[in-house]
């Protein structure tokens, strides 16, 4: 026991999220939102967590609530002085991230999460998403205040967020992580308070 | 055509004359111009008379023309109360009068103003009511003249919502002093929010006369408003109000159906000042309007309001607004100047060598109104001989319109809201704002600046200070001071036949406040409350300061030791709609749901979770229930219980904290073993319960109850905050899906599809705990026995949570396995004598009345709760949550009727409630759980219940559980 391998079977995973009642009005929007919620991340807590990322070659932000692109299409979220999220923004990195968390059974200090399974994951584009988010946010996400790299715990209308901005070659875009049982009432909220940004 | 009175180009700064509306008013067509509101088009229709006054039915028309009065109250199809000098008109839109008994024009109640004499303030206090009874017979006719307006029953809300905005400085109000604050600071690098209630920046720029050529206020409008609206660093609300002030510079701004939640570094209330009014009799007749309003009609509506108009002034601004009428074609006769001389001898010059003359000392003692009293026809001017005293005869001048200013009064709303301190000084009849918390200015005309140039210097002051704070360098300006006098200090003129109105929202005459004072209440406040002054839509915006100047002088004291009435939010009316917005509801779902659905599900909240109650439709609830339940008993079943909370315990002191935490001993639960787990509160309380899984000596998973564990979860890292064990804890219920296959062919479902686990009664015993795979999905793997039969809940991780349902379903076809629901699982744990916390518990209930001292570990040094735990269970026993039994013919309980102490004494305690209940076809008859007496707990005895309908049933107290008490079925081999 205790050799839950909570990346396997990536294949099989399902996002519970139904994207047919929102076509319409996130079609007309500029803003564009991906769900990434099947994605591979994990995630690792402890007093060891930052040493043992940093011997797999995992560079690590140097302050919480800051995150960081690393090689490719890997993101860093540092949430506090020792929880990382790893995340694959294009599901690319499944097999670097399940390695890191079979590796990560059994060393001291280090505890591994499971953030692959308890949230969702969207990646919001467009030149409005900051504006959209604030009618959904009490947290100024605007770029002079939300730079890239920065990582914002919060509400999203009303649902415990996760937002972090970063940036590649298509452009900045916007990670949000909240609830995985929420998923569906917060794409179509998320969807209705982008609406009007066409 | 929109009215034969416009005026040329440029007047008319609101309206688009290219572009005409209809709208109907009282049934009446009518055209006006886009940007027009519903007043000003009326008035260039020559409709001055909009509404009916609230008590005595008096015909009113604009005062203000900014929506700062209650004068325009008028009714839309959908929404009564709207102010006409604010709102715009629309194309078809109907708009009607309100508050009247016939029609706008022949109002039958016009005739309460006789009776006004039977109507003194606070008469309603004290009549009514005597002799006993007669309230029955007052109250229909009451409540038939109570209220305004008409709400539409029939109206569909429409989309509101809320937005957050951050600045640095936010401005409120775009006036000289707020586009000078908001430009200086935004030069130097601020980011600036500026607010303006109006449709157009300038303030009293719009309308206002600076000079006596007229021209400097459009010059240095056209100016401001440019720099600003090209500014990158200002962004501009117009037609939007700030309606509060909270901590912080938290400041909600409604624009259109959308409020912003503003949170500004610096805010900046450059607000302005209301134009004060002239107390004398008659003084609400149509056609009597503030000396702004006049102006306002023609600089932003291009609107010449009458012919031939009376200036009624305490200060230099009514010279130049009766120059202002001159320009316009409105012949002026006279000024009546209520002072002994003018300030600037050239605004006196000015006047004079237009014609007009001027009447020093000298008040309007009584408007005369037409004969059908819908307009002004005439002004009677008196000498003044004292303070407030005027002589006995003057002279009659006819007129159409009288334009009035006593002088201003800040807009101290938002401030005094803030904290601040309003104080007026009666030598010089002047307010200052004082007290102000940090990060909180005022300036302009709020500030008692009344000077273009200290108005505009003052803005920038403020926005120095601002950026100081900030951070930012900006050049330090020279503050300059102002001692314009534009506040006579007593322009009220009571008259002996009354109708001089103090506050025209509620039809209160001057002798009402003094009266109130006579009958005892010498605070302002108090005389607020017993003469509702200042209570009406325009919250004392003009009555305020005359109420003060009346009580301090009837109590013998100043105004300054008056003081003012409180200011509260919001600043105006606000809709529910805006402060509701666009409405939030968080709901989850499992990953099964959509199967719920395909499987037509009943669905029901349980909490912010949606689950199946039972697979059907509610009409046939009970029935399908029992064939859920026998299914479950007979064969298997399997139900979603992925909403049941789940959290991770991991680390070297993970025993000790889950020791600590619930009442049972964990320290040696072996590893691969469950356990059940009852929390309790620092009160003793029960209040939550679970299992506990030991994966390893350093690992637990611990189940929570669905509505219970995000607080578990949050006691759990609060009291380790304190004892600092080596743990760490994780709220994993979003993480993990789970469903239980219960039933007596539960096994051979598992089997089919677990292939690494061995589910034999030896190698997976009943508490048992196992991890395993199913298609590669790794699982955790519960034998529990919560329905009372062989059952296995299965966790998975939520991604393959519908993957694992469906192969499952697959492999349970064969053994005709269905799914069941969460009121067919409340029937069988209840057959077995299970209890839910929070259903079977409240907020009193202790281990002990629960019959739960067998899972309290009394031997262990400490849990939560432990102490009062002892105490409480020490004490004399009061009640006892037992089981129940009815016949299946007998009246069925609910949960939440009430058990009874006796069951023929009507007067009778009640000892309990029942907390479960239901029918069991496996045991032919109603059963439950109840709180019952102490005394009543016999098993074999029976106690009364009152149902529905005041009927009294006997339930007989049943040992639990009802079904299977030697547990034999959960442990099935």
């Amino acid at each position: 026991m205790d050799l839950f391998n909570l990346s396997a079977a990536p294949d099989l995973r399902k996002s519970m999220l139904d994207l047919a009642s929102t076509k319409a009005k996130a079609t007309r929007s500029s803003i564009k939102m991906q769900d990434c919620t099947v994605f591979s991340r994990a995630g690792f807590r402890g007093t060891g967590a930052e040493a043992f990322l940093a011997s797999h070659g995992i560079a690590i932000p140097t302050k919480p609530n800051e995150s960081l692109s690393c090689q490719a299409s890997l993101v860093v979220l540092r949430l506090s002085r020792s929880e990382f999220w790893i995340i694959s923004t294009d599901n690319s990195e499944h097999a670097k991230i399940e390695a890191l968390e079979v590796a990560a059974m059994g060393v001291e200090n280090v505890y591994p999460l499971y953030c692959q399974h308890s949230h969702a994951c969207f990646m919001l584009t467009g030149a409005e998403t900051e504006n959209m988010f604030s009618k959904v946010c009490g947290v100024d996400l605007r770029n002079n205040v939300f730079p890239v790299g920065a990582v914002a715990q919060t509400s999203v209308a009303r649902t415990g967020a996760i937002v972090t901005k970063q940036t590649h070659a298509q452009g900045d875009y916007f990670l949000l992580f909240a609830d995985i049982a929420s998923v569906q009432y917060l794409w179509e909220a998320l969807t209705d308070a982008a609406a009007e940004f066409v | 055509m929109s009215g034969h009175n416009r005026l040329p180009a440029p007047s008319g700064l609101y309206i688009n004359r290219d572009k005409s509306v209809n709208f109907t008013f009282e049934g009446k067509s009518y055209q006006g111009l886009e940007g027009d509101t519903i007043a000003s088009a009326l008035i260039a229709n020559d409709q001055w008379l909009m509404s009916r006054s609230f008590k005595y039915h008096r015909p009113r028309g604009p005062l203000t023309m900014a929506g700062q009065d209650a004068n325009t109250l008028v009714q839309l199809k959908s929404e009564p109360n709207v102010l006409a000098d604010r709102q715009n008109i629309a194309a078809n839109m109907d708009v009607m009068g309100q508050n009247y008994n016939g029609s706008l024009e022949k109002d039958k109640d016009d005739k309460l103003g006789y009776a006004g004499r039977f109507m003194p303030v606070g008469f309603y206090y004290r009549a009514f009511y005597k002799p006993a009874g007669i309230w029955d017979k007052w109250e229909p006719f009451i409540r038939k003249k109570a209220g305004l307006g008409f709400a539409d029953l029939t109206f569909k809300p429409v989309y509101h919502d809320k937005a957050y905005l951050f600045h640095d400085v936010a401005v409120i109000g775009a006036g000289p002093a707020g586009l000078a604050a908001a430009l200086k600071a935004a030069n130097a690098g601020a980011s600036v929010l500026l607010v303006d209630e109006n449709p157009v920046l300038g303030g009293a720029l719009t309308y206002h006369r600076f000079d006596i050529e007229g021209v400097c206020a459009s010059a240095l409008r056209t100016k401001l408003t440019h720099d600003v609206l090209n500014h990158s660093n200002i962004r501009v609300l117009t037609s939007a109000t700030c309606n509060g002030w909270f901590t912080d510079n938290y400041l909600p701004v409604i624009q259109g159906n959308r409020m912003f939640k503003v949170r500004a570094k610096q805010c900046i209330v450059a607000s302005g000042a209301f134009e004060q009014h002239v107390v004398f009799r008659n003084n609400d007749v149509p056609g009597v309007v503030m000396s702004s309003a006049a102006m306002r009609l023609m600089s932003q509506y291009a609107i010449k309001p009458a012919n031939k108009a009376v200036m009624l002034t305490g200060n230099d601004d009514g010279y130049l607004c009766a120059l202002e009428l001159i320009k316009h074609g409105v012949s002026v006769p006279v000024i009546v100047d209520m002072r002994k001389q003018v300030d600037d001898p050239a605004l006196y010059d000015a006047v004079v060598d237009l014609g007009i003359n001027v009447l020093f000392e000298s008040t309007v003692y009584e408007a005369v109104p037409s004969a059908d009293k819908k307009r002004l026809a005439a002004v009677q001017i008196h000498k003044i001989t004292g303070k407030g005293q005027v002589a006995a005869n003057g002279i009659s001048l006819p007129c159409e319109l009288l334009c009035m200013s006593a002088g201003y009064m800040p807009v101290y709303q938002l401030l005094c809201q803030a904290g601040a301190k309003l104080s007026y000084d009666d030598a010089s009849a002047r307010f200052a704002l004082t007290n102000l918390p940090k990060n909180l200015y005022v300036a302009g005309s709020a500030n008692g600046m009344h000077e273009l140039n200290a108005v505009i210097n003052d803005g920038e002051v403020a926005a120095h200070t601002c950026l100081s704070s900030l951070g930012l360098a900006s050049d330090s300006p020279e503050s300059i001071a102002c001692q314009r006098h534009t506040n006579f200090p007593w322009p009220i003129f009571k008259h002996p036949k009354g109708k001089d109105f103090v506050d025209f929202d509620e039809d209160l005459q001057a002798k009402d406040i003094i009266n109130a004072t006579r009958l005892g209440y010498r605070d302002v406040q108090l005389v607020k409350r017993f003469s509702t002054v200042g209570m009406g839509p325009s919250q004392g915006r003009h009555s305020a300061l005359p109420t003060a100047r009346l009580v301090a002088e009837a109590t013998h004291r100043s105004v300054t030791e008056t003081g003012v009435t409180t200011a509260r939010p919001p600043f105006v009316p606000e809709k529910l709609a805006h402060i509701a917005g666009r409405i939030f509801s968080p709901h989850r779902f499992t990953p099964m749901h959509q199967r719920h659905l395909e499987l037509g599900a009943h669905m029901i909240p349980a909490g912010i979770w949606r689950r199946p109650a039972y697979y059907g439709k509610p009409a046939d609830r009970d029935a399908i229930i029992q064939q859920e339940a026998t299914m479950v008993r007979n064969a298997v079943g399997m139900i979603d219980v992925s909403t049941l909370g789940g959290l991770e315990v991991r680390g070297p002191d993970a025993a000790e904290f889950v020791n600590r935490i619930y009442t049972f001993g964990f320290l040696k639960q072996p590893v691969g073993k469950t356990r059940y787990a009852v929390l309790t509160n620092e009160q003793g309380v029960v209040v939550d319960d679970g299992v506990s899984c030991r994966i390893a000596e350093d690992h637990f998973y611990i189940t929570a109850t669905t509505s219970g564990v995000d607080a578990v979860y949050r006691e759990m890292t609060k009291w380790n905050a304190q004892w600092r064990l080596s743990v760490d804890i994780a709220n994993v219920s979003a993480a993990f899906s789970a469903v239980n296959v219960a039933g007596p062919l539960a096994r051979k479902v598992l089997d089919k599809v677990c292939s690494d686990v061995d589910f034999s009664n030896e190698s997976f015993p009943y508490l048992a705990y196992r991890e395993g795979t199913i298609q590669g999905v790794p699982v955790r793997l519960l034998r529990v026995g919560f329905v009372g039969e062989l059952g296995y809940e299965i966790h998975m991780p939520t991604l393959f949570g519908e993957a694992l349902w469906d192969l499952l379903m697959e492999a349970g076809a064969e053994f005709n396995m269905k799914p069941f629901g969460v009121e067919t699982q409340r029937l069988l744990r209840l057959e077995k004598g299970h209890i839910i916390v929070s259903q079977d518990t409240d907020g009193m209930s202790h281990p002990g009345e629960l019959s739960l001292g067998w899972a309290v570990n009394r031997k262990k040094p400490f849990f939560i709760g432990s102490r009062s735990v002892d105490i409480v269970m020490a004490r004399k026993q009061t009640r006892k949550l037992v089981g129940f039994k009815l016949s299946a013919h007998s009246t069925r309980p609910k949960e939440g009727h009430i058990v009874l102490a006796a069951a023929n004494q009507v007067d009778c305690a009640i000892t309990g409630n029942v907390t479960s209940s239901e029918y069991s076809s496996t045991l032919g008859a109603n059963i439950g759980m109840a709180f019952v007496g102490i005394d009543q707990q016999e098993v074999g005895s029976t106690f009364p219940i009152r149902v529905d309908g005041g009927e009294v049933v006997m339930a007989e107290v049943v040992k639990l559980p009802f079904y299977d008490a030697g547990n034999a079925r959960q442990e099935v081999i």
